[in-house]
């Protein structure tokens, strides 16, 4: 049986890369006595797939991992062992199962929502920058790669801008929960998060900036907040049970 | 939330910011009040080759299981973070609290190998600890060394206040209490450290002192005070299978150098390798019991989660338990889907049958300590493994499906003879035809792989060959070049590769293996010039060592460059290992003759380490 494990990760453990936190997750999960499913082989390996890695730096209050289990007695009870296992500012939120035909976490995810909390004042008018964002139909980008630069419009892999105050309730009481404030600058944008035109959302915080004409810096915090799959133009997020 | 030591910023510009943050699986939070014995364990090496040292996490259990302990763990910050702290005047600290490491009562520094000499003074530095004992005050941590190292302590003498002679697992509840009293006593420092230096197995250095002659050697070595033994023995923990052991080590987030379970299963070794320092020092044998083993495999399976388990102790074939005890790990670990890894075991058909049950024969190769390239010199250096042993060995390998062997030799050993050295072409290209001999064309997996790897014989403390002389750079570059010559004349060289380490930092090993108080000098002379990290070849810089000894007016020569007289003093000889002096020169003697001794399972030859225990662990036939 295929299950979504919704996990968080908020503080200093936002320095511990992807391997690293797969690695950790291989041993909680053996730790926790979970009846995980293991590939066949000489040398068996946990069924186990993330939906989104984490970069160094990045926090996430609703981050996902499907795995394979022969058995389980209770997915509640699945949720507390493995939250036992959970080093400091690691969470398991919730435990989903998935039908047996449910896509793969990866291949589900196609946005990705964020919240950026800047250290120091902006050298703009946050609520200007937004309006002149929405009122633009079309941004010329220019994307550095180390490959190549490629000029395109931004817009249709950005979503969604908005104040990060002005996200729905729900959402402002998890952060809350986590202990993390935010200021009447902070941003939220919905990105372009599946295979073909993922958008770093740091990317989207340097349009503000040219936008404004002002000089970039990466003077924020990135905070991940769901990820999402597009169903008839709605997103719906991974974790989302049905 | 937690309150890091380095801000966001700058773990985001330094390598691996993980290594600085703490909160590992199992490490250990506890509340800090006024009365907390605070002790900071010191690797000085990189996070990822510290936390995979059984020795810390031994201690940092034992510290915890106190209640008025708390023990915390440091390793030496990388040199783009240790950049950084010095630029932005940061403090360091212990991973667990991310306090100053000033402010703790202790401070322990491990000493597993001599490269890591310039890194103590990289962490007293940064730490802001005067980096001379003699230069701390009441406010200072209590800066105390242990380990294989700390057997010649003098080189780094004056960096520390005290040193622990042995197993940690003994004395330190004694140390600590002692310095609970003297400290509510208002004790001061120096005389806190004079009572120290009456607790068994304790030297502290500034309480002794040394003459020379005028040739450079030990005149007297002697303790100042009346109250304070002159010799210090060893400690060693009796009843290894009733004292502390960490079945709950801590787990880094990221990969450790030897991403391990460790079970150790015994100390010492009954075999008697002349090169070999640890054999003499650990003796006598101790074996834990095997029903405990078993009990705590399980456990270390189950606090951690981890892949991987370890067998650990000099020679793993001699354990008495061996068949039971991988019999039932065999069966518990297949179970768990964990693997078992067997280093130091000899290759017959037992560990051959245990090794395919547990690795895969495709990726891993075996490997064969022959250590010398000739009979004739594995007698000297009393290296009980024949040919013939190697050979039987290698074919029951390749019939097993092995197609790669690797091979560990020394160069530079004493008497050593371009024979000896071209008989490491001849032993490999030998073990190449048994390949060709034994496996049919039909069932090749392409060409057999040997690897042949040389290091350079540094003579150590305590070993037969602690007068010995050790080679110069020169030297060591022809005896490499003979190998090559030697490997390139035979039938298969084309199977056979060679690897041969580097002769600088094997130079300067042997000079602080053997060295005295004077070496000091050019240790902080070098790390002045911006020497640390010497292990890694990548900081290596002989030419700041070369300048530093020369500007502190050592003739560095003297340390390796001599053959030392027997009636000599010894730096070291003011430490008793149980082993006595008497017996290592014997050993001498007979390697000189070409003499090898038995196992002293088979029979007793009286070196000394049977004061442990009465005798209890010894074998008398």
């Amino acid at each position: 049986m295929k299950l979504r494990i919704k996990f968080s990760k908020i503080g200093p453990l936002k320095f511990i890369g992807h391997l690293d936190i797969l690695r950790y997750f291989q041993k909680a999960v053996k730790r926790a006595d979970i009846d995980i499913k293991y590939t066949e082989g000489f040398s068996p390996h946990q069924i186990m797939s993330f939906a989104f890695p984490m970069g160094i730096g990045l926090e996430g209050l609703a981050e996902y991992f499907d795995i394979e289990a022969n058995s389980y007695d209770s997915l509640e009870k699945m949720k507390e062992d493995l939250d036992a296992q959970m080093a400091y500012g690691m969470h398991i939120e919730d435990i989903i199962l998935l039908p047996d035909d449910a896509e793969n976490a990866m291949a589900s995810v196609q946005a990705a929502g964020y919240v950026i909390r800047f250290k120091d004042t902006l050298p703009f008018d946050i609520d200007k920058a937004i309006s002149d964002y929405n009122t633009k139909d079309e941004i010329l980008f220019t994307k550095k790669t180390k490959k190549s630069e490629k000029t395109s419009d931004i817009k249709p892999f950005i979503y969604e801008i908005c104040k990060a105050t002005e996200l729905p309730t729900g959402i402002l009481d998890d952060i809350k929960d986590k202990g993390l404030t935010l200021s009447d600058d902070d941003l939220y944008v919905l990105v372009n998060a599946s295979s073909s035109g993922n958008l770093n959302p740091k990317e989207a915080v340097k349009c503000l900036y040219e936008l404004e004409n002002a000089e970039y810096s990466e003077n924020f915090n990135l905070l991940r907040t769901d990820l999402y799959t597009i169903e008839d133009d709605d997103f719906i997020s991974l974790g989302a049970k049905r | 939330m937690r309150e890091l030591a380095l801000s966001d910023d700058i773990l985001m510009q330094i390598e691996k910011p993980a290594r600085y943050i703490g909160l590992e699986i199992n490490s250990i939070m506890k509340d800090i009040t006024p009365d907390t014995l605070r002790f900071c364990m010191c690797f000085p090496d990189v996070y990822e080759i510290g936390m995979s040292h059984l020795g810390i996490q031994i201690l940092y259990d034992m510290f915890n299981s106190f209640e008025d302990t708390y023990c915390e763990r440091v390793y030496s910050p990388w040199p783009d973070l240790d950049k950084i702290m010095r630029e932005k005047d940061i403090p360091l600290f212990a991973l667990e609290s991310q306090d100053p490491v000033k402010d703790f009562d202790f401070l322990g520094i491990t000493l597993q190998y001599e490269m890591c000499y310039t890194n103590i003074l990289q962490i007293l530095d940064l730490a802001k600890i005067p980096i001379f004992s003699k230069d701390r005050t009441e406010d200072d941590p209590i800066v105390i060394g242990g380990g294989p190292c700390s057997y010649n302590p003098e080189p780094i003498a004056e960096f520390f206040d005290m040193f622990y002679i042995g197993e940690g697992e003994t004395r330190y509840r004694e140390l600590l209490d002692l310095y609970k009293e003297d400290k509510k006593n208002g004790v001061s420092r120096a005389d806190f450290l004079h009572h120290a230096a009456k607790v068994p197995g304790i030297y502290v250095p500034s309480l002794y002192d040394v003459e020379y002659n005028e040739d450079g050697t030990i005149k007297r070595f002697f303790p100042l005070f009346d109250d304070i033994p002159a010799t210090i023995r060893k400690e060693v923990e009796e009843d290894l299978s009733h004292t502390y052991y960490p079945t709950k080590p801590v787990i880094p987030f990221i990969k450790a150098t030897q991403d391990r379970l460790t079970l150790e299963i015994m100390r010492g070794c009954t075999r008697g390798c002349r090169f070999c320092q640890a054999g003499q020092l650990y003796r006598p044998i101790r074996e834990r019991d095997i029903e405990v083993l078993k009990k705590y495999a399980i456990e270390l399976m189950d606090n951690t989660g981890h892949e991987e388990i370890c067998l650990s102790s000099l020679s793993s074939s001699d354990y008495t338990g061996l068949y039971d005890l991988l019999g039932f790990l065999i069966d518990e670990c297949t179970k768990r889907k964990v693997n078992i890894s067997l280093p130091s075991l000899r290759i017959d058909s037992f560990s051959l049958d245990v090794m395919n049950k547990v690795q895969d024969v495709k990726k891993t190769s075996l490997t064969f300590a022959a250590e010398a390239g000739s009979q004739r010199l594995r007698n000297v250096i009393n290296k009980g493994l024949t040919e013939e042993v190697i050979l039987d060995g290698a074919k029951l390998a390749f019939e097993g499906g092995w197609n790669k062997v690797k091979f560990y030799f020394m160069l530079g050993l004493p008497t050593e003879t371009n024979e000896d050295i071209e008989g490491i072409g001849e032993l490999c290209n030998k073990v190449a035809a048994v390949y060709y001999e034994t496996v049919p064309k039909s069932q090749r997996n392409g060409r057999v792989s040997i690897t042949a790897s040389t290091s350079f014989f540094i003579p150590k403390p305590f070993t037969a060959f602690q007068w010995s002389r050790m080679c110069s750079l020169e030297e060591f570059r022809d005896k490499a070049f003979t190998t090559r010559q030697g490997i390139i004349k035979t039938l298969n060289q084309k199977s056979i590769k060679y690897i041969w380490h580097d002769t600088d930092v094997s130079v300067l090993e042997g000079i602080f293996a053997r060295g005295d108080r004077k070496v000091s000098k050019a240790i902080y002379k070098a790390y002045q010039k911006g020497s640390f990290f010497d292990a890694w070849n990548e900081f290596f810089i002989f030419q700041n060592w070369l300048d530093s000894f020369e500007e502190c007016g050592i003739d560095y020569k003297f340390y390796i460059d001599r053959e030392r007289d027997l009636a000599e003093i010894l730096p070291w000889d003011f430490i008793d290992i149980g082993v006595t002096k008497n017996f290592l020169k014997k050993e001498y003697l007979k390697a000189q003759r070409g003499e090898t001794t038995v196992n002293c399972k088979e029979k007793c030859q009286m070196c000394g380490a049977s004061v442990y225990g009465s005798g209890k662990f010894c074998f008398y036939k």
